[in-house]
């Protein structure tokens, strides 16, 4: 489970998280969706202690990331915004690295890297570097990556960005799977379709602040709208009015 | 292990980028390569200004001048090119207490070395044979020459060879610096330029442990380097013509080992700021640059050594190696702090330099 309580962050003058505070729950995909500088990606690097927040409280499973970070990053597994992988390491070396990193070792360690590859149909290109990889081929490496250890908790900043029909067919696979096996899902995104589709739970963020969450039904009706289009519009907008 | 596991990555990531491999390799291969062929080049250049032999070519006869040249290293030859010319006259001349004149023709541009010794043996025969005169007339020889130079050369080695010394320790001191600086350029600022710092920083690892796994890749890259280096610098050397120029350079196992173990926490000091250098830097040419920089440092530290050689530099790091360095490979005594007081303190910076990276590590800056 990921907690946050009042998260704060500042750069200079610019406020990119002003009050983020919501619980995303086991065996549940959550996503925070918002425009673009609404403060998603500001608010995963919080929660995985890449910025430390000016106030308030990240938890993964409980432990509070500014003080037992390495504690809170062994329950997690990362999907950056920017994939950055190694353009010399094979698809296989960049698993058996994170798996190292997490603390498997010899047959345990190779055990999570074939099941990944499996997972990600990623077999073919096992034995490949990622210089010269399509970004589907990119972002499905970095996303074994972030579930070789078979975390409890994953963070995926905008996994379904740029990703083609095939793609973003194996990744639906994987998340749904991820929920069934009763991990923490939280993701970020703007692409309403596929929140709606996958979503149990969205968190509406404009302007670094939590601006209402609940089930795509839930906002829909609240909002009165047709769709998540037109309920996340409104949520956005009527805040841009009592501005 | 985790350690291990960054180490083993630096290491595999690091020996495939062609690059940086290419770097390192060529100042390890290209440089007692070159530091051969100019000790090569000058041993032949010395050759060409050995004494060349000299062809009597007048009609006169004079035993004992030729008898004074042959004792003084010249040879006489019939097909040599340059001629003694002595005029048909010469005996009769010399028996009569006479000044007789003597010609050399030579091509002065090529046998000048030998032209300039056959005018002065001739010179000083001539003198001798005055001095003789003068006595047989009662007059002392010291008369006709008030003042008598002598001039004696005091130094073992020559001028060149002592320069192709220095040259040599300047070479494997600057190694350290040249190795490795692509690879710590780019296991740092490269790191952060491609956006593949952000997920090695959310493994779960210190970031003192990820500064400390990569420094030892580092490291250990820098010492392997280092080792060709030496190994190959001494091996070339042993095959030059380093002895035609009065260079005594011990290029043994036991002096090459004590070359590398005297470089060996430079090498590491060396990595350690090249890291660090990369992590505060905001890019990777900037990164690059900073370090191309620093390694001009073992030429500065030379030169003001050079310039101010009475100065204590007993223990500061680079002066301590360079004026070490002198001892098993020239065989010079100068005087040295222990190896053990330098190593620490050099050891004792790895560490405060390490330090201070991981903390820009645990920076939010460190992401750009």
């Amino acid at each position: 489970m990921i907690e946050t309580i009042d998260l704060r962050k500042s750069f200079g003058r610019v406020s990119a998280v002003e009050s983020v505070g919501f619980t995303a729950a086991d065996a549940a995909i959550t996503t925070l969706l918002g425009g673009n500088g609404s403060g998603k990606t500001t608010t995963l690097r919080l929660i995985c202690g890449l910025l430390q927040p000016d106030a308030g409280v990240a938890r993964v499973d409980g432990i509070a990331v500014a003080s037992d970070r390495v504690g809170a990053l062994g329950r997690l597994g990362v999907l950056h915004d920017e994939l950055g992988l190694y353009s010399r390491l094979t698809v296989r070396e960049h698993l058996r690295f994170s798996a190292e990193m997490h603390g498997l070792r010899a047959r345990a360690r190779d055990l999570a890297v074939e099941r990944t590859l499996e997972l990600l149909e990623l077999g073919a290109l096992a034995g490949r570097r990622t210089k010269g990889f399509s970004h589907g081929e990119r972002i499905k490496v970095a996303l074994g990556r972030a579930l070789v250890h078979s975390p409890r908790n994953v963070l995926l900043d905008e996994p379904t960005r740029g990703l083609d029909v095939f793609a973003m067919r194996t990744l639906r696979r994987i998340l749904m799977r991820l929920r069934a096996e009763g991990a923490c899902v939280l993701m970020s995104s703007h692409a309403l379709a596929e929140v709606n589709e996958l979503s149990d739970r969205v968190v509406v963020i404009d302007a670094g602040r939590v601006r209402a969450s609940g089930s795509p039904a839930e906002l829909i009706a609240e909002t009165r709208s047709a769709d998540l289009e037109g309920a996340f519009v409104a949520l956005v907008e009527e805040r841009r009015a009592a501005a | 292990m985790r350690l291990a596991t960054v180490v083993k990555k630096e290491l595999v990531d690091g020996l495939r980028d062609r690059r940086a491999l290419l770097a390192a390799l060529g100042f390890a291969l290209l440089g007692p390569l070159a530091i051969a062929s100019m000790v090569n080049a000058m041993a032949a250049a010395g050759r060409e200004t050995a004494l060349k032999p000299v062809r009597l070519c007048g009609e006169g006869e004079a035993p004992a001048l030729i008898a004074h040249l042959r004792a003084a290293g010249l040879a006489i030859a019939d097909d040599a090119a340059i001629c003694l010319d002595l005029p048909a006259d010469y005996a009769r001349g010399q028996a009569a207490g006479e000044s007789v004149r003597v010609h050399i023709r030579a091509d002065l541009a090529a046998e000048a070395p030998t032209v300039a010794k056959l005018e002065r043996e001739i010179t000083a025969y001539s003198r001798s044979l005055g001095a003789k005169r003068l006595m047989a007339r009662g007059v002392a020889p010291s008369v006709a020459a008030p003042i008598v130079v002598d001039t004696q050369s005091t130094n073992r080695v020559s001028r060149a060879a002592s320069a192709l010394g220095g040259v040599l320790i300047l070479y494997i001191v600057m190694a350290p610096f040249i190795l490795v600086f692509a690879m710590a350029a780019d296991t740092s600022a490269g790191e952060r330029e491609r956006r593949s710092l952000e997920p090695l920083l959310t493994h779960p690892l210190r970031p003192f442990d990820i500064v400390a796994g990569k420094f030892a890749a580092l490291a250990a890259v820098n010492l392997a380097s280092m080792a060709l280096c030496v190994g190959l610098s001494l091996f070339m050397l042993a095959h030059a013509a380093t002895a035609e120029l009065g260079l005594r350079i011990d290029t043994g196992f036991a002096a090459s080992f004590a070359v590398f173990l005297r470089l060996a926490p430079l090498c590491m000091l060396v990595a350690a700021v090249q890291l660090a250098l990369g992590l505060f830097s905001k890019t990777f040419k900037e990164a690059q640059q900073t370090s191309m920089m620093l390694s001009l440092l073992p030429l500065v530290v030379g030169m003001l050594l050079l310039l101010r050689p009475g100065v204590d530099a007993s223990i500061w790091p680079l002066a301590w190696e360079i004026k070490a360095l002198a001892g098993p490979l020239l065989g010079s005594t100068t005087a040295a702090a222990p190896f053990g007081v330098v190593a620490a303190l050099e050891l004792a910076l790895v560490v405060l330099v390490l330090l201070a990276a991981a903390h820009r590590l645990r920076s939010e800056r460190v992401l750009g």
